[in-house]
């Protein structure tokens, strides 16, 4: 029976930022989301971080939530947070949640990359052979998904420049010059089937989201609209590309996806805005399928003609996604600020009169999923009911 | 993949594969041996030979004959 939003939700500086240390970032983000809210760090009794931990963070901040979760899921993480600290505060274990990002992914400041030990699954199974990076295991199904589906490279390529025309001119965007699928093919070969435009950009950055019950009356006093949370899911598979179900559909992210729908209660037919976590230009068009938007196949034609553009009938990663906008490391953080945006209607590019945005993260490679539903209508958590 | 894996695995560039054994078990591996860059296509038969790598014994394969 509760309505739960986003009330909050901030960036920090991003790019090249090697004067600010991860947890800088995060303490930016958070005092920047606290100010769009209007709620002062006092007020805050939860607090969700996946990286350093919600201890480095809370001491670091001076607060004392009695609420803290530090689900780590890779990029998709604050997905799951979002999740859980709406069920949290439903429970009435909390009352204002705290979810902040940052990570000094560029400058390696106060973020350190920690490869995985060999005797772990990564470590065992891929790290021998070379697949030691996300674009490296990626490639082997990207290509058996191309390939099934009587796709090209030009299909990736479309992708990155269909959402580039989503950042061309936003100084905050690391790749904001419109761009060709004969210049994206051009590109220098990161990985067969990937150039380096269909692999996402490596920054330093940090965002942060404040939840928290929003009743009727507090609503009309908020600085910006709320943006509610309808529903969610989330999902795991396996950090091993060999070990996935089927290398050319993600299964977490149609369990993810099936889940945050029916908690919701909306149908793909529904949503009017998408953000789907794009490490690289094949995952848009496994979400597009996934989450049942187009049928088995139809994902790169669908982006090829202009579905997902300024315009199109679907808007998608309408900040230029990962590929374009930022990409610290683990970017689900900049994907959900982008609905809250667009769903306040500020956004850099907005979408036309969209209602209700659906946001799909991934994590780990092909490992871990989160999804939510947000809308600046009202409708309690969970539920599928109007609040 | 253009670039070597420091330390583990160092020649470039080189194939990672996902290689489905008859036995039912799908695992990541390489495809090693002379031209194999140039014919190696998704569903190529593969043999199975052994490598000494970091101090491990592991698994690569090389294209079969056609």
């Amino acid at each position: 029976m509760t309505v739960v939003a986003i009330v909050g939700a901030a960036e920090t500086e991003l790019g090249v930022r090697p004067h600010l240390s991860a947890l800088e970032l995060h303490a930016d983000a958070a005092l920047n989301a606290l100010a769009d809210a209007g709620v002062s760090p006092a007020e805050v009794d939860g607090l969700c971080v996946a990286d350093p931990g919600p201890v480095d963070v809370a001491g670091y901040l001076g607060i004392s939530p009695q609420w803290v979760d530090g689900t780590m899921t890779g990029g998709c993480s604050y997905m799951l947070h979002v999740r859980h600290a709406a069920a949290a505060i439903s429970s009435g274990l909390c009352k204002t949640v705290l979810i902040t990002h940052g990570e000094s992914g560029r400058s390696g400041i106060g973020t350190v990359r920690k490869p995985r030990p060999a005797s772990s699954l990564p470590g065992q199974f891929e790290m021998p052979y070379g697949g030691s990076r996300a674009p490296y295991t990626f490639t082997v199904p990207a290509r058996r998904f191309l390939a099934d589906r009587g796709m090209t490279v030009e299909h990736l390529a479309e992708v990155v420049v269909a959402q580039r025309e989503w950042a061309v001119g936003n100084s905050r965007a690391s790749r904001s010059e419109p761009t060709t699928v004969e210049a994206v093919l051009a590109g220098p070969m990161i990985a067969d089937p990937f150039t380096r435009d269909m692999c996402c950009p490596v920054t330093d950055g940090g965002g942060a989201v404040v939840i928290t019950e929003v009743d009727a009356a507090r609503a009309a006093d908020m600085r910006h609209s709320p943006v509610y949370v309808w529903g969610g899911g989330e999902a795991v598979e396996s950090p091993l590309a060999s070990q996935m179900t089927d290398v050319t559909r993600f299964e977490a992210f149609e369990r993810a996806g099936a889940a945050a729908f029916a908690s919701a209660g909306v149908a793909p037919d529904d949503i009017d805005h998408l953000m789907v976590y794009d490490p690289f230009a094949h995952v848009p068009l496994y979400g597009l399928e996934a989450l049942g938007f187009v049928g088995w196949g139809e994902s790169g034609e669908f982006v090829r003609s202009g579905g997902t553009r300024p315009g199109g009938r679907l808007p998608m990663n309408t900040n230029g996604g990962g590929l374009n906008y930022t990409h610290t490391g683990m970017y689900g953080m900049f994907a959900i600020i982008e609905a809250v945006r667009q769903q306040r209607g500020d956004a850099y590019r907005p979408v036309a009169d969209a209602q209700v945005s659906f946001v799909l993260g991934v994590g780990y490679s092909f490992g871990a999923s989160g999804a939510l539903v947000l809308s600046r209508h009202r409708r309690e958590f969970g539920t599928g009911q109007r609040g | 993949v253009p670039r070597p894996t420091k330390g583990i695995y160092e020649d470039a560039p080189h194939i990672i594969a996902l290689v489905e054994l008859v036995e039912g078990v799908r695992m990541m591996s390489n495809i090693v041996g002379d031209d194999a860059i140039a014919r190696v296509r998704l569903d190529a038969p593969v043999q199975v030979e052994f490598e000494i790598r970091d101090g491990m014994s592991v698994p690569v394969f090389t294209l079969a004959a056609a």
